[in-house]
């Protein structure tokens, strides 16, 4: 083996190029479930009050659509107005649906396997307003700050979707808002992008300008790189009408959909945490049964977001310990029902990122991420209990993500991690310390992960660097993304075409096209 | 130390009827503050058969019991379980008192409907909004979620209100307030009716762009806002 290996010009490019995969101290989809709140017998209590749930309560205001393919598949449709599902086609359902989902990146490195206990992180919104820290102040969120985040998120490591982060309020007409959602998104990152439509029209158009981007509609189909946030339920146990019209179309137009259930604990989900948790998954699972009819293995996740009210007020609170816990608990059935997953954790009801922030973000991602869920929503930049996000905390958060997916890979134990003759050779006859053995210079990079931003210096070194904040290092990490990248995954002649068949806000120039 | 448990109080020996009329009434402010639906029925019956009017029963007794109520849920002491207790009670004796309020032609506290807007199906604020307005004494029509400018209209035409409150969470829907707002003005109607408006993400700025007589942050708000503006509306009106 050559000994030389390049000196200081060889090195210096090293640490500035990211890390080959097989040193990266983690990687999408580390395997969770190491936390498991509920016992076995917990799980199973909760899993036959879920078909419980389904059989003797059933959904209020199904469709017509809805209750014709539901009860096709022995659903029954009550005098009350109800569709019930008992248990054998829920069961069917389980059967059919699938269970080895990839959420495709328009680059097919960004591929997501969300399967098994697999975790990833996604951003969520939508937020109406941008948490804007250097004015002090919330303002209205606008299509510039969509297609901005998704720069961000773009060169963020740990963040590995982008489901639409906010609310563009500067395009009046829903029909370009949800056009334009799509486009800006789509536009400011190659990673699997996340979009919810007002209108099932509007996810028509959308579908055929996802077509013109990916060159057909079977090339779309082959690759899917945007699914669908779906509220399809509106807790307790109803369906809505404008959700499943879209849902349909999602399925009939080979679009994933996150059938999401976003129940509040003690307002619209029972208040103890084992009834919403069950009451979250029925209505998960009944989506479930629906998709299912329309389409048998139709592409799915199970997104049970189950928040918190604060009692004493209403609020809604993300930022509580019972969100991390109900989405552990959550993400526990779901491994147990062998379902592709997603929660939302990481939100915090801290209006700037300051310490609260941080630590509702910590503590309610470490328990989502380590009970195993696949996805994990809301995960980065979101405040004011969703109402506000922040362009510059995506790249905060990048850190703390990486944190959370390195405690979620664990400890691997084998005969060379045990270090026995390292401890033998440094102890008997050696440095006394390990920090110049080969075994430290060989895992190095690929035991410990290094935070970006956060930081680790001394005191002194703080003081001579001029005391920095984290927030300070973020706003310029950030201004310096929004200056340079722009992504060019989608060509300009694509774009030119997009633009001449369909509304685009942005100007090329806002996009770093000429 | 004293525990943060349920504090138990021997109430079995509480006579109401043999308690002078001011301890009654403090009684009364304690059990609506406890939410006791039945002893606030049993009381405003008593203070009734004491020759009471029934207005000085709703002022003294009710009203002012709940005001206390939504100073404590204001200052984080009752939540919201609790508030909603002190509600259901306080609806019991106005169940007893709007007949006799009706028949006495005396001023009544108000009436309002209120719904989410059209597109929006957001209820869970709206529904805290009707539970603290009946708590404070106000009759409430709820017309739910999705609503179109014609259910508001028709809403309107059927129950009278003093009030119209509408709601909204979504920048999508909130446009549709003004809606509502310009079609009872082409109407000739919007200045018979006090109009509140609230949702996350509304604010002061956008009420008053729409033109309602007011923007209320929260339920409490709500109340607030309401009682004052139908008090200077019933003084407008003779
Ligand atoms: C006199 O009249 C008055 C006076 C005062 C009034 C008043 C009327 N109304 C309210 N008030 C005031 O007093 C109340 C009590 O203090 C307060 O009411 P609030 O409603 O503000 O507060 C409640 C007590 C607690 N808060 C809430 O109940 C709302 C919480 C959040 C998380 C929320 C929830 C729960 C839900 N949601 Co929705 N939801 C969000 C909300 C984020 C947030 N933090 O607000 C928001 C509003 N939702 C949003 C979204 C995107 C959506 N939601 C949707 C659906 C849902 C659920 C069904 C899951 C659920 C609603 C369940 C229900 N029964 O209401 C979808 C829309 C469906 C539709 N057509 O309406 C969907 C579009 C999601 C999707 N992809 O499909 C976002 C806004 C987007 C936008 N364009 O504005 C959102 C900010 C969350 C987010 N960041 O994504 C005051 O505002």
């Amino acid at each position: 083996m050559a000994r030389r290996s390049g000196g200081r010009e060889a090195r210096k490019a090293l640490r500035s190029a990211p890390l080959s995969e097989a040193i990266k101290p983690v990687h999408p989809g580390e395997t969770g479930g190491q936390y498991r709140p509920l016992s076995d017998a917990d799980v199973l209590a909760i899993r036959s009050n879920i078909f419980r749930i389904l059989e003797e309560i059933g959904f209020g205001d199904a469709t017509a659509h809805c209750i014709e393919t539901c009860t096709a598949v022995g659903a029954i449709m009550g005098n009350d107005g109800r569709l019930r599902m008992p248990g054998h086609v829920v069961e069917n359902a389980l059967d059919l649906c699938d269970r080895n989902l990839v959420l495709h990146g328009q680059d097919p490195q960004f591929d997501l396997q969300i399967q098994g206990q697999k975790v990833h992180f996604s951003t969520a919104g939508a937020a109406v307003m941008i948490a804007d820290y250097e004015s002090n102040a919330y303002r209205d969120s606008t299509a510039q700050d969509l297609y901005d985040m998704a720069r961000i998120v773009d060169q963020c490591e740990h963040i590995h979707m982008y489901q639409r982060t906010c609310v563009l309020r500067d395009v009046a007409d829903n029909y370009e808002m949800d056009l334009n959602t799509l486009y800006g998104a789509i536009s400011g990152t190659a990673k699997h992008v996340g979009c919810s439509w007002t209108h099932y029209t509007h996810l028509e158009k959308s579908l055929e300008l996802l077509h013109a981007v990916a060159g057909s509609d079977a090339a779309w189909r082959a690759r899917p790189f945007v699914s669908q946030s779906n509220c399809f339920v509106v807790p307790p146990m109803k369906f809505t009408e404008d959700a499943l019209e879209c849902l349909r179309v999602a399925v009939e137009g080979g679009m994933p959909v996150l059938l999401l259930s976003a129940g509040q604990a003690g307002a619209t989900t029972p208040a103890c945490l084992a009834g919403a948790v069950s009451q979250a998954w029925a209505e998960c699972l009944g989506g479930l049964v629906y998709l299912n009819a329309i389409k048998a293995g139709a592409p799915a996740i199970l997104g049970t977001w189950p928040f918190v009210s604060d009692l004493r007020t209403g609020a809604m609170s993300g930022g509580s310990p019972e969100q991390g816990l109900l989405s552990a608990a959550c993400a526990q059935i779901g491994n147990d029902l062998n379902l592709p997953f997603g929660t939302a954790c990481g939100m915090t009801d801290a209006k700037f990122p300051d310490y609260q922030a941080g630590a509702e973000r910590a503590y309610t991602l470490s328990a989502a991420a380590l009970a195993g869920a696949n996805i994990i929503y809301e995960s980065a930049g979101m405040y004011a209990s969703l109402l506000g996000t922040s362009p510059e905390s995506f790249l905060m958060d990048n850190d703390v993500l990486g944190a959370t997916l390195r405690m979620t890979r664990g400890i691997e134990v084998n005969d060379e991690t045990l270090s026995f003759e390292n401890i033998r050779s440094v102890c008997i006859g050696g440095e006394g310390h390990y920090l110049g053995s080969d075994q430290t210079l060989s895992v190095m990079q690929s035991e410990y992960i290094y935070p970006e931003l956060s930081d680790r210096d001394s005191p002194n070194v703080w003081e001579e660097n001029g005391k920095p904040l984290i927030l300070e290092k973020a706003i310029k990490r950030r201004n310096e993304i929004l200056k340079n990248h722009f992504p060019k995954h989608i060509s300009d002649e694509i774009d030119k075409k997009v633009r001449a068949e369909f509304p685009i806000f942005l100007s090329p120039e806002a996009m770093g096209r000429r | 130390m004293a525990e943060n448990q349920e504090v138990e109080v021997d109430d079995e020996d509480i006579d109401l009827s043999a308690l002078p009329d001011d301890e009654l009434v403090e009684q009364m402010h304690d059990d609506l503050y406890d939410g006791l639906r039945e002893e606030i029925v049993e009381g405003t019956n008593i203070l009734l058969e004491r020759g009471w009017s029934p207005e000085k029963v709703l002022a003294d007794a009710l009203v002012e019991g709940m005001r206390i109520v939504g100073i404590d849920f204001r200052d984080g002491i009752l939540f919201v379980p609790e508030v909603l207790l002190s509600a259901n009670a306080m609806k019991g004796g106005m169940g007893i008192l709007r007949p006799l309020l009706v028949e006495t032609g005396a001023k009544p506290v108000g009436k309002m409907i209120i719904g989410t807007v059209k597109g929006d199906i957001h209820d869970i604020g709206k529904n805290l909004v009707s539970m603290m307005m009946e708590g404070a004494g106000f009759e409430v029509v709820d017309l739910g979620i999705n609503n179109p400018v014609e259910n508001y209209l028709e809403a309107i035409e059927e129950h009278r209100p003093d009030i119209v409150g509408m709601s909204a969470l979504l920048t999508t829907t909130m446009p549709y307030m003004k809606v509502v707002i310009d079609t009872m003005k082409e109407q000739g109607i919007r200045d018979n009716y006090i109009v509140l408006v609230g949702g996350a993400p509304l604010n002061e700025e956008f009420g008053e762009a729409i033109g309602a007589d007011a923007y209320c942050r929260d339920a409490a708000m709500a109340v607030e806002t309401a009682r004052k503006l139908v008090d200077a509306k019933q003084a407008a009106d003779g």
